[in-house]
């Protein structure tokens, strides 16, 4: 498997990167977690959606 | 080797090496729309013909435009929560992402017992439908006599998956530059299929066209139609899962995918669906020549097998990728034309089986559907529940014996012991293969339960394994994004 270790440059471009993550983008929107309302909401839309389907169904 | 070869090597090897760091957020490509247009034309493959054709085996018009909205959602829902969510968040592919569920050699006992098998499985159904579309375009246009499941679908097949395998083997610059082209060009071509059907059909037949080959129970065959494409919408799991990372937004990751490939999947499958119902066919080359004329017919079906060709390159990319990554070192010394080649003979070998290849499509789909639902459920547990959202990035890249994703040599028994059970509990549920089912699966389906059950049963052994005792990194995280 390929181990950072193993590629002296890689590892440096790696640990640039943390660095640049750590320093600049915490805190940064696009790290964001996912939160309770934007998962409720996933699921009320895929609820709704099913819904929409299943009433299809029936009613045909 | 020649310089373009050297070329290459180079840039899979940095793909292979730079592809599975953290991206930063000015690398990052897609907003929601470039998102969303983006999986609006990967869903319009050609593979959705033959699913919305499948779909109208069991199901009739509305009732299948109802099982692929249902099934696409729900099969959408749970891939989204298996992969590109987590990698969204770490700008990190879910092969690596994985290292923290799985373990470091339990990723590579995924990619090869799963994502290789399905892999090879989509792509020779791939390379077989442009077969039977040179075949069936050569009986119309020319007059041959060949036989749709016969040797020179097999031969056809072999020649577009030997094509498939001078792009992929040239690296992801061409297969970038095709799709730039394709993409757009197989939505225009699905929208020209849907006014050739217009013409052809009209609504009163759709609406009383019977299903193929229904089952007694009505409900049985909703709930199967359902089932098969929950299965079609998990499997963008493989492809979908590292295209996460090149996001803007968490949103963008959700919805660009969620919307892009419900509404591609849509689309497409509504032509299979309809061309089956009303002309007993869902393989566009069997309708197109008739209905469209020779010239138009052809052209499309000559673009549409193209379009196929470089789907199987571009979704052989990753999964060659995946494999080259998690195949240890062995694997590392192969050049990239050797290792993608040893790959598409793998997918050449089932070509000599189209029979019982496209036959199978619909066990296959739905099989392999139960499969991803049960990672997809371990992956979702051990990321929201075990890990709140928060994976320590540095750990995913150290050599297994100093990192905290060591579990046992590499190995996280409790995810693999849920995976099990997940398949297992699946099967109990529908057993694709027999037809045999429970009345659970005609209520909520196999994959759903599956999911949750696979989920359940790895946040309870993962416990007394490694939570209690302090392994695993479940316990000093530090959330590197957390605000300043």
């Amino acid at each position: 498997m390929t181990e950072l270790t193993e590629l002296g440059e890689l590892e440096d471009e790696f640990n640039e990167r943390m660095g640049e993550l750590r320093r600049d983008e915490a805190g940064a929107a696009l790290h964001n977690k996912v939160t309770v309302a934007d998962f409720m909401l996933f699921v009320a839309v895929t609820a709704a959606i099913c819904g929409v389907g299943i009433v299809m169904a029936v009613m045909s | 080797m020649t310089n373009g070869q050297t070329k290459v090597e180079s840039e899979i090897k940095r793909e292979a090496a730079f592809g599975s760091l953290p991206v930063l957020a000015k690398e990052r490509l897609w907003g929601g729309w470039d998102f969303t247009w983006l999986n609006i034309s990967l869903a319009i493959a050609t593979w959705a013909f033959l699913i919305g054709g499948a779909t109208a085996l069991m199901v009739g018009f509305v009732e299948g435009i109802a099982a692929m909205l249902i099934g696409n959602v729900i099969g959408g829902a749970i891939m989204l929560l298996g992969g590109p969510i987590m990698t969204q968040r770490f700008g990190v592919d879910h092969f690596t992402m994985l290292r923290s569920t799985l373990g470091k050699v339990g990723v590579a006992i995924v990619v090869f017992g799963i994502v290789f098998i399905v892999g090879v499985g989509w792509h020779s159904i791939l390379g077989l439908l442009v077969g039977r579309a040179y075949v069936q375009v050569s009986n119309q246009v020319v007059g041959t006599d060949f036989e749709l499941n016969g040797l020179a679908v097999t031969i056809a097949s072999l020649v577009a998956l030997f094509i498939a395998w001078l792009a992929v083997s040239r690296g992801p610059k061409l297969i970038g530059k095709l799709n730039t082209y394709i993409a757009p060009g197989l939505v225009v071509v699905t929208v020209l299929m849907i006014i050739v059907l217009a013409q052809h059909t009209s609504m009163p037949e759709l609406m009383n066209a019977s299903p193929i080959a229904p089952f007694e129970d009505p409900r049985l065959s909703f709930a199967m139609a359902i089932e098969f494409n929950v299965g079609a919408g998990i499997a963008w799991w493989q492809t979908l899962g590292s295209f996460g990372r090149l996001t803007k937004k968490p949103r963008v990751a959700i919805w660009g995918a969620y919307g892009g490939l419900l509404f591609g999947s849509m689309l497409a499958g509504t032509v299979g669906l309809v061309a089956a119902l009303v002309l007993g066919d869902p393989d566009p080359p069997a309708w197109m020549v008739p209905l469209g004329g020779p010239v138009v017919g052809a052209l499309v079906l000559a673009f549409v097998a193209f379009a196929n060709i470089t789907s199987v390159a571009s979704a052989a990319y990753p999964t060659v990728l995946a494999i080259k990554q998690s195949g240890g070192k062995w694997l590392e010394r192969l050049s990239w034309p050797v290792i993608t080649g040893a790959y598409v003979v793998c997918t050449m070998i089932l070509s000599f089986f189209p029979s019982f290849m496209v036959d199978q499509f619909q066990v296959f789909v739905t099989l392999s559907g139960g499969v991803l639902a049960s990672l997809c459920g371990v992956i979702a547990a051990d990321y929201f529940i075990l890990r709140k959202q928060v994976v320590d990035l540095p750990e995913l890249f150290k050599p297994i014996h100093r990192s905290s994703y060591k579990f046992h040599g590499g190995i996280n028994v409790a995810a693999l012991v849920s995976l099990v059970v997940g398949v297992m509990f699946f099967m109990y549920l529908y057993n694709p293969i027999t037809l045999e089912t429970r009345t659970l699966f005609t209520v909520l389906t196999a994959s759903i339960p599956t999911t949750i059950i696979a989920g359940l049963v790895f946040v309870v052994v993962s416990y007394p394994l490694y939570i209690a005792r302090g392994l695993g990194g479940y316990r000093g995280a530090v959330d590197m994004f957390q605000g300043k």
